[in-house]
C-alpha cells in the first residue's frame, strides 16, 4: 500500500512538471497578405493550433489552410484548389527552437527572439528562421508575435502568368498567439 | 438583321460581365443559412474517422452537423473554440454564447481538415443550433 502511495505521488509529480511546461492554444491568429501595385488581398485564420514547450524552448504550429477566411468566396476557392491544393496538403506546419533564456514566470517582453526551425507547406519542407517577440503577461499567459515573408515559389506554389501581377511573390505572414497552460 | 445582331451581342456581353462580377464578389458560404449536408453524433464521427470509415474526402466542403458534449472551451477576442467529445474542434465566430463544459450541444460548420497537433477534426464558421 505504502509503495502504491509513493508511486502515486511520484507519478503525479512527474505529471505536474510535464503539464507545467506545455503551453497550448487553439485560437492562434495567422494573417497573410499579398500586396502588389494592382491588387492587395489578405486572409485570416483564427484557429491555428500551437504548442510552446517552455523548458525545451520549442514552439510548433499547425495551421489548417482551409480555415483561412477571405473576403470573397472565389478567392477562397482559388486559394484552396489552385494555389495551395489544400485537399492534398491540408496544413502548414512550423516547428522551431529558440535559445534565449526566458523567465516564463515574470511579466516581461522579450524582443527579437530568433526562432530557427522548419516550415512544411505545400508538400515542401524548408528551413525557416523567424524573428519574434515573446511577451510574458501578468496573468501568466504568454504571447508570441511574429512577422515574416514566405516566398511562394520556394514552396512550389505555382502562380499562372495571367495573374502574376496580382499576387505578390513573397506573401507577408503575421502570427499572433496567446498561450495558456493546458 | 444587322440591327438584331448589333443588339444581341452587346446584351450577351453585358450579361456575361454582370455574371462574372457576381461570381467575383460573392461572399464566402454562409453557414447559418445553409442546411447541413450530413449530421453525426460526435462519437460516431470521431470513431468512424479514426477507423477510416469516414475520410477527409467524404467531408470536404460539406456543412456538417454534430451533436456532442463540450469537453473544452477556449476563448479569444475574436472567436470561441469548442471541443466536442475530446475530438472535434468547432470554431464559433460570436463570442457571446453562454457555453459551459459538460453541456450537450448541436452545432453545424464547414469541415476544414484534421488537426494533427491535437488530433481533432476541425470545423470552421460554426453555428450553434441548440
Amino acid at each position: 500500500m505504502k509503495k502504491r502511495i509513493l508511486f502515486f505521488i511520484a507519478f503525479s509529480a512527474i505529471n505536474m512538471s510535464i503539464a507545467q511546461e506545455k503551453l497550448t492554444t487553439r485560437t492562434g491568429k495567422v494573417i497573410f497578405q499579398s500586396e502588389t501595385a494592382i491588387e492587395s488581398f489578405s486572409a485570416e485564420n483564427n484557429q491555428a493550433a500551437s504548442i510552446l514547450l517552455v523548458d525545451k524552448k520549442v514552439i510548433a504550429f499547425n495551421v489548417l489552410l482551409k480555415s483561412f477566411k477571405f473576403e470573397k468566396a472565389l478567392m477562397e476557392d482559388h486559394f484552396n484548389e489552385k494555389y495551395v491544393n489544400s485537399d492534398r496538403y491540408p496544413a502548414a506546419k512550423f516547428k522551431g527552437n529558440f535559445t534565449n533564456e526566458i523567465d516564463f514566470k515574470t511579466p516581461k517582453i522579450y524582443k527579437d527572439v530568433v526562432v530557427n526551425g522548419n516550415m512544411n507547406f505545400h508538400g515542401v519542407t524548408k528551413p525557416l528562421t523567424v524573428i519574434a517577440d515573446i511577451k510574458v503577461n501578468d496573468d501568466n499567459t504568454i504571447s508570441f508575435l511574429s512577422n515574416f515573408k514566405l516566398n511562394l515559389e520556394e514552396y512550389n506554389v505555382q502562380i499562372p502568368s495571367l495573374v502574376k501581377d496580382k499576387i505578390a511573390p513573397d506573401v507577408a505572414v503575421s502570427i499572433e498567439t496567446n498561450y495558456k497552460k493546458s | 438583321m444587322k440591327k438584331k445582331i448589333v443588339f444581341i451581342i452587346p446584351s450577351i456581353i453585358l450579361v456575361a460581365v454582370i455574371y462574372t462580377a457576381y461570381l467575383y464578389n460573392k461572399p464566402p458560404k454562409n453557414i447559418v443559412d445553409s442546411n447541413a449536408d450530413i449530421s453525426y453524433a460526435a462519437n460516431t464521427l470521431i470513431n468512424n474517422f479514426n477507423t477510416n470509415k469516414i475520410t477527409s474526402n467524404d467531408l470536404v466542403t460539406k456543412v456538417i452537423e454534430v451533436s456532442g458534449k463540450i469537453t473544452l472551451i477556449e476563448k479569444s477576442a475574436k472567436n470561441i473554440i469548442v471541443i466536442l467529445n475530446d475530438g472535434i474542434k468547432c470554431e464559433l465566430k460570436s463570442t457571446s454564447e453562454a457555453l459551459k463544459t459538460g453541456n450537450h450541444i448541436t452545432i453545424k460548420g464547414l469541415y476544414s481538415g484534421f488537426d494533427e497537433m491535437f488530433n481533432e477534426i476541425s470545423l470552421t464558421s460554426c453555428h450553434l443550433i441548440k
